[in-house]
């Protein structure tokens, strides 16, 4: 589904974000992109996101590889959520948030309309659709901010540590929003509680290269954990 | 609070999504019929109170009917104000000879076109927010784009818009930062300005470009609209001429409703 292959990122202060680093995301998968601080994850997400263009290596997603004319068809197929809700949640209400995606895709108003109500409907938070995100919760904003990229039927979803700034009543929430969808997800967190109830796979990074690709069994050496600054 | 600021910002704009027969016409008539307004309105001369009144019908009509909270407009009125005043203010000291006299207490014409300028202003920017509360922005700059304005000045304004916000909030964050450590002092001492003011920006910078990523991985392009024109319906026709015949009869023939000018 999306194939990674000797990926590097280098800043243009010269650090290098991302290092040669090679994988694949199959179509049942659910990765936790797991590292201390500073150890690439972002980058690798904004990278596959095509937010940023990569130094060197290649990014396939079913197919397409990512090249800058092909760059809106790809941003099409990920959906990308961000770390702070609100930087995605711009527009005065909820509902223009979650349709700005479907209207630059040129759909009309009426289907716009229909997906972005049954996008709403998903996540449980139809009630939130006429109001503005200045007034929502830490959770609510993180419901919305994923609608905004749902509605666009993405293939492949991205998540930057998406437990920031919740409580445990919508931490369970997103967890339990996220098992629903059956989207292959990349999701980079620090929450190792959170990762082993959404995720059954584990990549750990370390300055910029994969250290370990595992099953959730890595989860459990405190070991190794520590050993990579976890 | 700054916060506070942003909810009355984009407050206005929440409007637009209401469902009213105003909502309901073609975006691009209710600018050009806003346009047609404003040039009439500031095409009379400094004097003339008078021929400006009957045009006090058209905001009110347009409130009434989009069922927009006039008192909402009116506050947003008052941050203009102040500007309004400072530039007329200075007609009453320099023009003061007499125009006529009202009860037997003296009207300068400094005096009169003092009070033109404000209900000038006040027509303006009433019609300006009325087009903003019953019309979503991304359908202006729509309209904005299919009446050929240059593409860098539509994006511009549509940036602006969108990063105001984004600036406010995060001096919002500074400042209660800052007062949380400067013992609840109000306001930000003169020494801490300059580096207060660079954070500030260089802050907004890295937010905006946070905030432009999230739109370009949600398919947004520089200069493209992001929503279909709207088909012209005879609704709209019929609005759009009535409205500038008005106009037009206001100005041409210069119908006053006029006590003492």
């Amino acid at each position: 589904m999306l194939n990674i292959h000797d990926l590097t990122l280098i800043y243009p202060d010269g650090t290098r974000a991302i290092d040669s680093l090679s994988f694949a995301l199959g179509k049942n998968e659910n990765i936790a992109l797991i590292g201390e601080n500073g150890a690439g994850k972002t980058s690798l997400l904004l990278a596959l996101a095509g937010v940023i263009e990569p130094t060197s290596g290649s990014i396939e997603i079913n197919g397409l590889s990512f090249t800058k004319k092909k760059l809106n068809e790809v941003r099409k197929q990920i959906g990308f959520v961000f770390q702070n809700p609100d930087d995605q949640l711009f527009m005065p209400l909820i509902y223009d948030d979650v349709a700005f995606g479907c209207r630059n895709l040129g759909m009309d108003e009426c289907e716009i309309e229909t997906i972005v109500d049954e996008t709403l409907a998903k996540l449980n938070i139809g009630h939130l659709a006429k109001r503005s995100s200045l007034k929502l919760s830490g959770g609510e904003k993180r419901m919305a901010s994923i609608a905004t990229v749902l509605a666009m039927s993405p293939s492949v979803l991205l998540f930057d540590e998406p437990t920031a700034y919740l409580d445990p009543k919508a931490k369970r929430a997103l967890v339990q929003a996220l098992n629903n969808l059956e989207h292959p997800k990349i999701i980079a967190t620090h929450d190792m509680p959170f990762a082993t109830q959404v995720c059954n796979r584990i990549i750990v990074i370390q300055n910029g290269k994969i250290m370990k690709d595992g099953d959730l069994s890595l989860l459990t050496s405190e070991e190794l954990l520590k050993k990579y600054g976890l | 609070m700054l916060i506070s600021k942003i909810h009355e910002l984009y407050g206005l704009e929440q409007l637009s999504s209401g469902d009213t027969c105003v909502h309901r016409l073609n975006p691009t008539a209710k600018l050009i019929t806003t346009i047609a307004f404003i040039l009439t309105v500031v095409s009379f001369n400094r004097y003339a109170i008078g021929s400006l009144i009957p045009f006090v019908f058209f905001p009110t009509i347009l409130m009434a009917l989009s069922d927009t909270p006039y008192l909402l407009l009116f506050k947003r009125f008052l941050i203009a104000l102040p500007f309004c005043i400072f530039a007329g203010i200075a007609n009453i000291v320099f023009d003061s000879g007499v125009a006529t006299s009202l009860y037997g207490i003296d009207i300068s014409y400094g005096t009169i076109s003092f009070i033109a300028i404000l209900l000038r202003a006040y027509l303006c920017v009433m019609s300006v927010m009325i087009l903003i509360s019953v019309t979503p922005l991304s359908e202006i700059t729509n309209s904005l784009r299919c009446l050929r304005m240059p593409n860098l000045f539509v994006v511009i304004f549509e940036m602006v818009y969108r990063y105001f916000a984004v600036i406010l909030d995060e001096a919002n964050s500074m400042y209660v930062a800052y007062s949380l450590r400067s013992c609840r002092r109000r306001g930000i001492k003169m020494n801490d300005m300059g580096s207060f003011i660079g954070q500030l920006l260089l802050r907004s910078f890295d937010r905006a470009e946070r905030v432009y990523s999230a739109m370009k991985c949600r398919g947004y392009a520089v200069g493209i609209s992001s929503r279909k024109t709207k088909n012209w319906r005879w609704p709209d026709i019929a609005f759009c001429v009535t409205c500038c015949l008005a106009f037009v009869t206001l100005r041409v023939f210069n119908i006053k409703i006029s006590f003492f000018y």
